[in-house]
Order: structure tokens, then C-alpha cells, then sequence
């Protein structure tokens, strides 16, 4: 199976720090194999976020990447301009957020949002997007998807909203979905339902979804692939089942006893 | 939000005043008995015509006497109401109100040439209402994209536009303008001018906004839904416009509104030292010019008149922006404003 991302050796550092230890992630490499789901797990601080927003150029501006490549589908993203960054974004590689309520502009309704990603990209009429827009809800699990397009993020629910949110990553047919801890503000049950539909895009649009969470149990549930991350270094990687049924790593074993699984 | 603009009960009344202003301006060529350049040279600074009503004893239709010149000792102009022959007023006749010639009706009074100075206030409200209202929409978009840009890229691109916001803002207005003024060919005709006046006046005035929506812009961008729009591929330019600048809007607005009285003193005082609008054409500003002199004012105060208008429209939109900036913003106490 062929690799859709390729990470060898990524170092990010954080500029102008006053403390001597600024490497934020140090050597980290990985493969998303394509149409798999990979789970990136570490604790706070542990710089899974930095690494999803490193695979989108989108590093804050008080951190650089100082050495390592990211390989997306055959090609090097180390010589990317801005803008073939931005056409990649959203097109290629998107990404979905831990609390959808705040990822939503408040002023603008769900549906307007979405199609303004796809006319981003494409070049499509406004009654073209709308109807890719309504898809796009309806392939994310969404029944009615006129009352949510209409609606601002404020008037649905927890779940609904992280639903829309991933409509809005899979609207323009990425190839990868960086999910960042997209169900650690949901309900147990919503959080299975969100899982159930992840494993759904990866079978019906041969989607790999890069799933960074903290939470091992949800990395059981979905996940072919586990990477993880302790203090910006990978400690230990490899199939779900080895990982997590023998864990070689120590930290690994924190983070299974504390969890107790 | 909007019950509590007009529980205003100051900001309702002004908007009515300014409605009427407007409608004013609009209907000018109807409501005003006279063009803005009819000129009448034997009815210099004559006064205020009074109407009425009974001639010789006997009830009439409203009309009005002529006037006759005559020099006092010092040859000074005394017009003396000449009660021999009447001019009845008409109605509806392609204007409002008029009379026939030689008779002359001067709501206001008129100023040095004969013309009327009412019928010239309510062609002048054409030039002088709308100048702020244009010009403010012109530094209203600079603003916003100056301070939209600024803030959102911060760094060098703020530092360089900030610094031109201040060089701009450093600079004592009234002399930018009457430089900025200069620099524009004095051949232009009336329309030019207008337009002219209007760029400058909004060049000087899209500063202060622009450093204001920066401000909120450097907070707005750390936004989690502008990181959200750039992980979806969104150009920096749409981020702006659609994500960023639409949460400064409560406060531009306010902002806005409150500035359009500079705009409408800024085209007075252009127009008043003669380097606006030009005769014949008519401004608030470049009829108050005829009242420079106080031996003018003296002999005829009713040249004054624009300048009461500029006063009134000045108020009403102050009123009108302190009361949108209340309703717009949540962070106020109503109550402390009573």
C-alpha cells in the first residue's frame, strides 16, 4: 500500500525561546498508509497539534520547522510557495478541530462557510457549490441538510456541529483529514457516532484521516496505525493491536495504565 | 439592538430631521421658488419678504409687495416695501411657490447678487449633505482594508502602514487639506471640484479608523475559525474581508457616523475660503463666505442662515452616531446614559 504522507525526521523549534530546550517535535517520522486511519496519541504538551498544523504549513509564527520532509502524495511540501500551500489546504490535506463551536465563524451561517471553501478552490457556479455543499452535509451523516446549511453554529448541537465541521474538511474531496482531537468535547455516544462516521468516509471516499487525540480508547476503536508522542519525539509506532496489546515504549504503559485499559 | 437605537428618543427625532434635510435636497428643483442662480442685482441683501394678506382693507389670497431701493444719506441701500401693486403668490406652478416678476419672495432673505438665500440652502444641501456621505463610505473602505491588512499581517506591513496612518493623523488637518487642495488644477469644473474635494476630505479621514479596526484586527486574527478558514484554503485576502473585518462592523459603523459632521465642516470651510464649491454654484459653506465681513452680518444677518443648517445636520448626525454606538455596543451600561 502506498504511503499518502510520508513524515521523515520532522523538527520543529520555537524561535527566540529563553530556555535552552526549544525543539518542540525532534526527528518525528511516520507513513499515513493511504485510505488508513492513523492514530497520533500523546498527553498535553506532547506537540501532536504542532505536527497536524506543520502537515498544513501552518505553523504560529513564533515556531519553525528546522529540519525534516513532508512527503504528500509522491511530492516534497518543503519547496511549496504560499500559494500552492493554500491550494493544497482544504484540497489535499484538511483538517478538523477539537471545538467546532469556536472553528465556525459566529457571523456567517454553516452552509455559507462551507460553500466558500469550495468556490475557494473550484471553479464552480453558487448553485453548483450549494448543491456539493448539501452533498457534502449529507455524506458527513446529516439528515436535514437544509436546516443545518441555514443554521449559525450557536443554534446546533454538540454533535451536529462537529458533523458540519467535517462536511466542511471533506467538501473539496481531500485525500487526507487531519482530525485534531475531534471528539473530546462530544458525548460518549456522539463521540461513537463520530467514529462510526470516520471509519464510513475512509470506506466511501477512500479518505486517510490522521486522527491526533489523547484518548487511547478512541485509537482502539478506529485506528489501523497508532504514532506516540512524548515531548515531541515518537516513542513508539506501529499496528493498533501491537501497540496498545504490547506496549514497548514506557510512556506507552502510563498512558494505558492511567487509562486503564 | 434595534429597540434600544431607537429608544433614543433624541436619535429618532434627528433622523427625522435629516430625512427631511434629504428629502430637502432631493426635491430641491420643486420645493425652492427660485434656481440657485437667479439672480436679482436690484434685490441686494434684501430682506426677508413678509406675505400677506389684506391690501386696501380688503381679505386677499396670500401675496406679496415689491420692494423699492432707495440710498440713505451715506448711501447706504434701504429697501422700502412699495404698497401700490401686489403679487399674488402661485402654487403648484412647476415650483411650489412663486410670484411673478418684478415681485420677489425671499423666505430667507437674499443675499449680495438678489438671489434667494432659501432656495440656494436647499440647492446647497444637495453639495453639502452628500459630500459626507461619500467621502465617509470612500475612508470607510480605505480603513477598513488598511487596517484590515495591517492587523492581520502584522510585522513589517503593519509598522509601515501604521506609520503612514500617523503621518496623515500627525499633520494639522485643516492645513492637509487646504495643501491637498492645492495640489488639484484650478480649472476643474463644479463636478471635479466636487469630487475632488471629496477625495481629499476622505483622504485625511480614513486614518483614524484604519488604526482603530487594526487593533481589533490583531485580536480578531488569533481567532480559532481564521485558522479554520486558512486550514480550508482560504487566500489571506478573502480571510480578511469575510472573517475578520465583519466582526469590526459594530464599531465602524458607530465610527463611521460619527465622522460625517468633520466631513460636512471640511467642505464648509474649503467652500467658505473660497477654495470649494464655486459661485455660482451653491454650498453651505461657500454662502456663509458672503458673511465674512461684520458689516455685512450687521446689514443683512439673514446670510447667516447655512450656517444654522450646517449646525442642525452637524447635531443630528452626532446624535444619530452617539446613539448606534450605544445600541451597538453589548459592554455599555444602558442606564448610564439615561
Amino acid at each position: 500500500m502506498d504511503n499518502i504522507i510520508s513524515i521523515q525526521g520532522l523538527s520543529v523549534n520555537l524561535l527566540r525561546s529563553r530556555a535552552g530546550n526549544d525543539g518542540i517535535l525532534k526527528g518525528v517520522s511516520f507513513d499515513v498508509p493511504s485510505g488508513s486511519i492513523l492514530g497520533i496519541v500523546g498527553g498535553s504538551g506532547s506537540g501532536k497539534t504542532t505536527l497536524g498544523l506543520a502537515m498544513l504549513g501552518l505553523l504560529p509564527d513564533v515556531m519553525a520547522r528546522v529540519g525534516g520532509r513532508i512527503i504528500f502524495d509522491g511530492a516534497d511540501l518543503g519547496g511549496y510557495s504560499l500559494e500552492q500551500w493554500r491550494v493544497l489546504r482544504g484540497a489535499g490535506i484538511s483538517m478538523a478541530f477539537q471545538e467546532p463551536m469556536s472553528a465556525f465563524d459566529p457571523v456567517m451561517t454553516i452552509g455559507s462557510q462551507i460553500s466558500e471553501t469550495l468556490l475557494a478552490h473550484e471553479s464552480i457556479t453558487s448553485a453548483g457549490a450549494r448543491a456539493r455543499m448539501l452533498e457534502a452535509l449529507r455524506s458527513a451523516g446529516i439528515n436535514d441538510p437544509e436546516r443545518v446549511a441555514a443554521a449559525y453554529a450557536f443554534e446546533l448541537s454538540g454533535g451536529l456541529r462537529q458533523r458540519a465541521m467535517i462536511a466542511q474538511a471533506i467538501v473539496c474531496r481531500p485525500k487526507v483529514l487531519i482530525a485534531d482531537e475531534p471528539t473530546s468535547s462530544l458525548d460518549v455516544t456522539t463521540q461513537e457516532k463520530i467514529l462510526d462516521l470516520f471509519n464510513m468516509l475512509r470506506r466511501t471516499l477512500r479518505l486517510s484521516i490522521v486522527l491526533i487525540t489523547h484518548d487511547l480508547g478512541v485509537v482502539r476503536r478506529v485506528a489501523d496505525e497508532a504514532v506516540v508522542l512524548c515531548k515531541g519525539e515518537v516513542v513508539e509506532s506501529g499496528r493498533v493491536d501491537q501497540v496498545l496489546r504490547a506496549p514497548k515504549a514506557v510512556y506507552t504503559r502510563t498512558l494505558l495504565e492511567a487509562e486503564g485499559l | 439592538m434595534k429597540a434600544a437605537f431607537f429608544s433614543n428618543r433624541w436619535a429618532v427625532v434627528a433622523l427625522w430631521v435629516l430625512g427631511a434635510l434629504y428629502a430637502c435636497a432631493l426635491f430641491a428643483d420643486f420645493l425652492a421658488p427660485y434656481s440657485f442662480k437667479d439672480e436679482a442685482r436690484d434685490f441686494s441683501y434684501a430682506p426677508p419678504t413678509a406675505v400677506h394678506f389684506i391690501h386696501e382693507g380688503k381679505w386677499r389670497a396670500p401675496f406679496v409687495y415689491g420692494l423699492k431701493l432707495t440710498f440713505s444719506e451715506y448711501r447706504q441701500r434701504i429697501y422700502v416695501t412699495d404698497r401700490s401693486r401686489i403679487y399674488p403668490l402661485k402654487f403648484f406652478s412647476s415650483r411650489l411657490v412663486t410670484v411673478d416678476a418684478p415681485g420677489r419672495l425671499y423666505a430667507l432673505g437674499a443675499d449680495s447678487r438678489g438671489r434667494d438665500v432659501f432656495s440656494r440652502i436647499l440647492y446647497g444641501a444637495r453639495v453639502s449633505l452628500t459630500i459626507g456621505v461619500i467621502g465617509v463610505l470612500i475612508s470607510f473602505v480605505l480603513g477598513l482594508l488598511v487596517g484590515g491588512i495591517a492587523g492581520y499581517y502584522g510585522g513589517r506591513i503593519d509598522n509601515v502602514l501604521m506609520r503612514l496612518c500617523e503621518v496623515l493623523m500627525m499633520a494639522p488637518g485643516f492645513y492637509l487639506l487646504l495643501a491637498l487642495r492645492a495640489a488639484v488644477p484650478d480649472n476643474f469644473n463644479s463636478v471635479q471640484v466636487y469630487f475632488s474635494i471629496v477625495v481629499i476630505l476622505s483622504v485625511i479621514g480614513w486614518a483614524g479608523l484604519a488604526r482603530v479596526v487594526r487593533g481589533m484586527c490583531l485580536s480578531l486574527r488569533e481567532r480559532d475559525y481564521v485558522l479554520a478558514a486558512k486550514t480550508f484554503g482560504l487566500s489571506d485576502f478573502q480571510i480578511i474581508i469575510r472573517h475578520i473585518l465583519p466582526h469590526t462592523v459594530a464599531y465602524s459603523i458607530a465610527a463611521v457616523m460619527l465622522s460625517i459632521p468633520g466631513y460636512i465642516l471640511g467642505e464648509s470651510a474649503l467652500s467658505l475660503i473660497g477654495l470649494g464649491i464655486q459661485d455660482p454654484y451653491a454650498s453651505w459653506g461657500n454662502m456663509l463666505s458672503d458673511a465674512m465681513s461684520i458689516v455685512r452680518i450687521s446689514f443683512a444677518p439673514w446670510i447667516l442662515w447655512p450656517a444654522f443648517f450646517i449646525f442642525i445636520s452637524v447635531v443630528c448626525f452626532n446624535l444619530i452616531g452617539d446613539a448606534l454606538r450605544d445600541a451597538l455596543d453589548p459592554t455599555l451600561k444602558r442606564d448610564a446614559h439615561g
